[in-house]
Parts: C-alpha cells; sequence; structure tokens
C-alpha cells in the first residue's frame, strides 16, 4: 500500500510473461499488466532497482536467479481466499458427491484441493464433513497442493485473521477454531485431516507425488492458464482420478477449446465435471 | 429476454444478462437497424462465463457496427469471460474496456471485495464521490468484514470526505490490522492534525504495516517538532521500527530530517536497516548526501554497497567519478549501479573509461556499459560492434542504443536484425524501430516479418499497424 508502483514497458512485460510461464505455464493476459506492476514493484525497491529491465537481469543473470525465481512465482501467485468460499460447490459434494461415493461402499476417500492457496479451501472441507455428519463414515485424506511456497507454509500452520472468515455462519470461528488473540487457529481434529505440499500442477512428477483422489477441486486457478497449460492440467487431473471422480472446477472457468474426457453435470447453479 | 437495450442520443447501451440466449440478439439486431449515433456499448458485467455461440452473436454485432461506422466496445468483462475472449483469441477483434459507471453503488460496495479490481473502484467511487456513496461505504463500515471496511475507508480518503472524520478516527480501535493501516493512511490522506497523537501510539504497533502507515501519515501530518520527535522513539528500538522512523523522516526531508538519518547511520549496526538508511539518504539532494552514499561504497555490507551505488545513480556523482571508478570489476550489483551512476552525465571522459573497461568486465554489468555508452552520441562505432556479440540483451540494448545516438544507421541495422536476429526480444525491438520510423518500403518489410516471424508479440505489434 506504501510502494511506490514501477510501470513496466511492453517489451518487459512480454519478457517477464514469458519467464513466469515456461516456469509455471501461467499466463498474463495484457490487461493484467497491472498486476505485475502491483505485485512486484516492492521486490524491485528491496533490489535497489528502478525498472523491470533490471530485474529482468537480475532473474536472467544473477547468481541467485534459481532462488529469485520462487520468490517470483510467490508474488505473481499469491491468490486471497476464505474460508467456505463459493460454499454452493461444497454443499453439493456433502450432499450429492460423496454420499454416493460411500452407497458404493467406498471406505477411503481422497479429495485433493489443487490450488488450495493459504489453506481455507481443504480446512473447508474437513469442516463440512463433520458438520455433516459424513467424517465417521469413512477415512478421508485431504490433500492441499499450491504452487506457492509461502502460501503452502501458511496452510500447514493453520492459523488464520480475520479476513479468511468473511461471510461465514455465526459461531464458525468459535466452533472449529481456538482464538489466539487476533488470529484463530484450527483445532486439531481438522488439522490432521489435510495434508499439504508444494504443487506445480503443470510438473510431470506432481501425479506420482500425490496419487489418485475420489474428487478434484481445482477453483480460480486455470484461469491463469492457456488453452495448452489448461490441457495439460485437465488430462492430468483425468488421470489422477479413480472412476467415477469428480471435478470442481470455479464457476467462471472455461473450458472452451479444451478437449475433454469428462463428462459435464448440471446441479442447482453450479456444473461440475465426471470421470465415468 | 436477457438482454436490456437503451438507445441514447449517440450510444447504444446494451446490457448482456446472465443466461443470455442466442435469440436475445434478435432485438439487438433489429434496433441497430434504425440506430444512426457513433457508438454501440455491450456491457457484459451478469456474466460470469460465455458460451461460444454468444461470442459468435458479439462477433456478427461487430461487423454490422462496422458495417454502420460505429464503435463497438464490451465493457466489464469478468475473468471467465475474459479468458473465453484470450483462448479463442478474439481479443483484438474488439475494444474491451472496464466501465464502473454502469454498476449501481451497491454493485461496485459489493466488487470492493476483488482485491484485483479493489483499488480502481475505489479511484472511481473517489472521484464520482456524492451523498449516494458516503451513505454506501458507512454502511459498509458498519458490517464486520475487514475486506470490506478496509475498501470504504480508502474510498472516503480518496474521496477526500472531511464530513466522515470521526467514523474514520474510531475506526483506528478495529481489532483488524489492515482496516487500522487504512484509517492511519486516510487520517493522513486528509490531514487530520487532531490525530498525530494517536498515531505515535501505534507507530510502535508489532502490526508492521500500521507501524508503516503511521511513519508515513505522521509525515504527511509533521510540522518543525516531529523530526526531533521521532528521533526519540529510536532509544531501546526494534530494527523494523528504526526503517519506519527512517522512512517518515526522508519523506518528511529537510535539514533535521537529513540530519538524524545521517546519525542513525552513524550507528546502526544492522545490515539491513543501514541498506534503508543509505536508500532514503539518497533521496536528500544535497553534496553531502552524495558523499555519504560514496563512502556507504566501502561499507562491511554488500547489501549497503549496492544500496548506495543504486542511490549515486539517483543524486548524481557530484565530481566523485574517481572513487566510483574503482568500484567497478567483474560482474556484481555494485559495477552494475556504479556504471549506471556515471551514466548519468557521461562525459567523454566517462565514455573514454568505460569503452576501454569493456572488455575486462562481464554480464549485466557489460550491460549497464552498453546502457550508458547508448545514451551517449560519441559511441555509434562501440555499439555497432556490440551487435554481434551472443548475449541477447547486450545486441538490445546496443541497438536502443544506436537509434538513441545515430537513427539512419539505426534503421539499417533494425531491418537486417528484425529479419535474421535468432532472438525475438531482439526482433521485438527491430520491429519497434522500424514502426517509428516508417523507413521506405516499411510496409513491405513487416509484411515480410510478419509472414516468417513465429514470435505471437512480433505478429500483434506488427498487426496493430498492417492490420490482421
Amino acid at each position: 500500500m506504501l510502494t511506490n508502483t514501477i510501470k513496466i514497458k511492453d517489451e518487459e512485460f512480454f519478457e517477464l510473461k514469458e519467464i513466469i510461464y515456461k516456469a509455471s505455464a501461467i499466463t498474463f493476459a495484457e490487461s493484467k499488466k497491472y498486476l505485475l506492476e502491483n505485485r512486484l514493484s516492492k521486490r524491485l525497491q528491496e533490489l535497489n532497482f528502478n525498472s523491470f529491465k533490471e530485474y529482468l537481469y537480475y532473474l536472467k543473470y544473477d547468481i541467485n536467479r534459481i532462488k529469485e525465481m520462487d520468490t517470483l512465482l510467490n508474488l505473481v501467485t499469491i491468490n486471497e481466499t476464505y474460508f467456505l468460499r463459493e460454499r454452493q460447490q461444497m454443499d453439493h459434494l456433502m450432499k450429492s458427491t460423496i454420499p454416493a461415493i460411500l452407497t458404493r461402499g467406498k471406505k477411503n476417500i481422497r479429495i485433493w484441493s489443487a490450488a488450495c492457496s493459504t489453506g481455507e479451501e481443504p480446512y473447508s472441507m474437513a469442516i463440512l464433513l463433520r458438520e455433516y455428519a459424513l467424517s465417521t463414515r469413512a477415512n478421508y485424506e485431504i490433500i492441499g497442493t499450491d504452487i506457492n511456497t509461502e502460501v503452502v507454509d501458511i496452510a500447514k500452520k493453520g492459523v488464520y485473521r480475520g479476513m479468511s472468515f468473511r461471510g461465514v455462519p455465526p459461531n464458525f470461528q468459535s466452533t472449529y477454531f481456538t482464538q489466539n488473540g487476533l488470529v484463530y487457529e484450527i483445532k486439531d481434529e481438522f488439522k490432521h485431516r489435510v495434508r499439504f505440499q508444494i504443487g506445480n500442477l503443470i510438473s510431470h512428477t506432481l501425479p506420482a507425488q500425490v496419487g489418485k483422489f475420489d474428487v478434484i477441486f481445482c477453483r480460480n486457478a486455470l484461469i491463469y492458464f492457456d488453452i495448452e497449460g489448461k490441457q495439460k492440467v485437465l488430462d492430468m487431473f483425468y488421470n489422477c482420478l479413480n472412476t467415477p471422480g469428480y471435478l470442481y472446477l470455479g464457476h467462471s472457468e472455461s473450458t472452451i477449446k479444451i478437449k475433454s474426457k469428462f463428462v459435464l453435470q448440471n446441479f442447482g447453479n453450479g456444473v461440475f465435471h465426471i470421470k465415468e | 429476454m436477457n438482454v436490456r437495450i437503451e438507445a441514447l442520443a449517440n450510444e447504444l447501451a446494451i446490457t448482456v444478462l446472465d443466461g443470455v440466449q442466442r435469440k436475445d440478439f434478435e432485438e439487438v439486431f433489429s434496433t441497430l437497424k434504425g440506430f444512426t449515433g457513433g457508438s454501440i456499448k455491450v456491457d457484459l458485467k451478469n456474466l460470469q462465463y460465455i458460451k461460444s455461440d454468444i461470442i459468435a452473436q458479439l462477433l456478427a454485432l461487430r461487423r454490422a457496427a462496422d458495417s454502420k461506422k460505429a464503435a463497438l466496445k464490451l465493457v466489464n468483462l469478468s475473468d471467465g469471460v475474459l479468458s473465453a475472449f484470450e483462448t479463442a483469441n478474439l481479443t483484438k477483434h474488439f475494444t474491451i474496456e472496464q466501465d464502473y459507471g454502469s454498476y449501481t453503488v451497491s454493485e461496485l460496495i459489493e466488487l470492493l471485495h476483488d482485491d484485483e479490481q479493489a483499488e480502481f473502484i475505489s479511484i472511481h467511487i473517489g472521484l464520482n464521490f456524492n451523498e449516494q456513496y458516503r451513505k454506501a461505504l458507512l454502511d459498509a463500515l458498519k458490517i464486520d468484514d475487514p475486506v470490506l471496511n478496509e475498501q470504504a475507508l480508502l474510498s472516503l480518503g480518496r474521496a477526500g470526505d472531511d464530513a466522515s472524520i470521526d467514523v474514520i478516527r474510531s475506526a483506528l480501535a478495529s481489532q483488524y490490522p489492515n482496516v487500522v493501516c487504512a484509517a492511519v493512511l486516510v487520517l493522513g490522506w486528509l490531514g487530520d492534525a487532531a490525530s498525530k497523537e494517536k498515531l505515535y501510539e501505534l507507530i510502535s504497533s508489532p502490526e508492521e504495516a500500521v507501524s508503516e502507515a503511521c511513519g508515513a501519515s505522521i509525515a504527511l501530518l509533521s510540522d518543525d517538532g516531529d523530526p526531533a520527535r521521532l528521533k526519540t522513539l529510536l532509544k531501546d528500538s526494534e530494527p523494523p521500527l528504526r526503517k519506519v522512523i527512517a522512512n517518515a523522516l526522508a519523506l518528511i526531508n529537510g535539514g533535521a530530517a537529513y540530519n538524524i538519518l545521517k546519525e542513525m547511520l552513524s550507528k546502526e549496526t544492522i545490515d539491513d536497516v543501514r541498506s534503508v538508511l543509505v536508500r532514503k539518504i539518497s533521496y536528500f539532494n544535497n553534496e553531502d548526501a552524495t558523499n555519504t552514499l560514496i563512502e556507504a561504497l566501502d561499507d562491511s555490507s554488500r547489501k549497503v554497497q549496492e544500496t548506495a551505488a543504486a542511490g549515486l545513480e539517483r543524486t548524481g556523482l557530484r565530481g566523485g567519478e574517481e572513487r566510483v571508478f574503482k568500484k567497478i570489476s567483474g560482474d556484481d550489483w555494485v559495477s552494475y549501479f556504479a556504471v549506471r551512476a556515471l551514466g548519468k552525465h557521461c562525459s567523454e571522459k566517462v565514455a573514454d573509461y568505460l569503452t576501454q573497461r569493456y572488455p575486462n568486465l562481464s554480464g549485466k554489468v557489460r550491460l549497464a556499459v552498453v546502457e550508458v555508452l547508448g545514451a551517449a552520441s560519441y559511441c555509434t562505432s562501440f555499439l555497432a560492434e556490440r551487435l554481434n556479440e551472443d548475449n541477447e540483451d547486450i545486441r538490445r540494448e546496443a541497438l536502443s542504443g544506436l537509434y538513441r545516438s545515430n537513427k539512419p544507421l539505426a534503421v539499417e541495422k533494425a531491418v537486417q536484425l528484425a529479419k535474421g536476429d535468432p532472438s525475438w526480444l531482439v526482433r521485438f525491438k527491430a520491429v519497434e524501430i522500424i514502426i517509428a520510423e516508417t523507413p521506405e518500403g516499411y510496409r513491405d518489410i513487416l509484411a515480410e516479418i510478419r509472414n516468417s516471424d513465429a514470435n505471437r508479440y512480433i505478429q500483434d505489434k506488427i498487426d496493430a499497424v498492417l492490420g490482421s
């Protein structure tokens, strides 16, 4: 808020965009140029740089360039989230999808929050499993992954500020969290149900690291990929799902021009994808 | 029908609603037949995603608008809709804009939750502030929602709304640090001197953002007594607070603030804080500041040396060239910034020195030399030779330098490089020069490059000139 924004020139933007794309398959449209300026200006100033050109030199020639790539990706991939965000999909998971899996006699259910940011989504699932009285009906393993090393560290700690609780029902914090001054720590019962790890969705090794799932949530992440990236990620999700398997994407995410083997199904105001 | 049409004097305003169907556009095309105005605005704010048949209707609408010589623009595309346009490679076929004026007050307040849009919306509210906005923002402050509270405060601040000062002051007691931080900043913007005591209490907050905001706002509200008062806070202070005080003093500026900063620098033992102090000193325009930075080039910390060299680029060397020459060696950031500082006033003596040293330098320091010499008119042959180097950034920088110092030669080289350089970065720069200078036959040259170059940035750049 207190940092002067350093403007990025077109050619610098294109070059930086290519560097980020090669490392993560994340693309930044021209309309998101301001986002890079806002998120990176402070970092540039810390490094004494007055222009993005100098920062590009740093990324290309400095001895610390590999480490800086992590810092860069951490800065540009932060996505703010909160508990019970876009709740209809989570309610659908609890009311329909998990009961359907249980009906087939499955006793070990694995759920993947594939772009979990600071962990609110997978912890919300762990909480809702209890609210819907599903938590004792099977063994659940919830995995949260994110490309951003800093948000994964925050998720592992499970300590949140008030910003993470906008729009939650009354008593949500007091029931599932322990307040410590201004922060709230998720209770161990839920913390132990979720495991976090760093995961780049376009990494070839990610499927082997995470294994097979019954349900995948990947919301508001595909929007940052181009067609090729989206295709790769959706194919990977398909391969990582058991049959049947369920995929929930963000409500605004388009799969136009993507060849998908999933079957799209509507529910109320939303959609989900099934591997049949 | 899921399309709302409003025919104004010179504009046809079309709002597309959620659930829109292809047939809903029949009415649009029918209205368009009798429309004689100059512009058509299609508001897509209600769509979170868009189906391909609706995109097809928008393309048809664009063709219809073209035939009537009316300018069509699409406004308020959500990320999902924009992503669909990008995926279909259609963004360059439409004028796409954000138009917050199309939203109701309550829609805009809700949108303040979107961290990517919040600042733009807040600026829009500030510029169009009225009683309706004030009421909505004050209502937003009554809700227990720290994101909304923060943005509401910032919006009131951007609107310069003194009438809400009591409410803003009361937000200093919020349990949420981001809300306190926003209130602190806004009180500074509004010049609320009565809050200064409270800001002095909060400046020691363990919340870094709150502390930083207090430093900035105290500076905005400062009078002659504040540098000395800030100095008193240094006793037994932690490093983060010392950085905050350094920033506040730099913002206050003036002799008293400068002397305190210098004294702080002489006593500071933490490298990181010393680096901040050196940076802040570089914002003072006086000879002593320059000398202090030159001395800091010999600091025990590499970080401080780098900051000092970068600061010298800001202050200029004021005759300290000889001392800076000694700092230039192989490939490090001190040398890089030192070269750039020398380049601030690149005399022939400096240019000769850098040209001679160039073969012994490497990496980014060479880049800095090429950039600095690119600004000097007497280094044309040096720059032309650099176009043959292996490093793409050096070739690009040399071409940019040539363009500044010898346009005809730069254009000649640009045509060659645009067609044959292996790096798209160099080719892009070359195409930029061709487009800017329009040499004879440039359209044919660009068309030839467009046909053979697979790089999409170069293609887009040329398409913008030749049309796609």
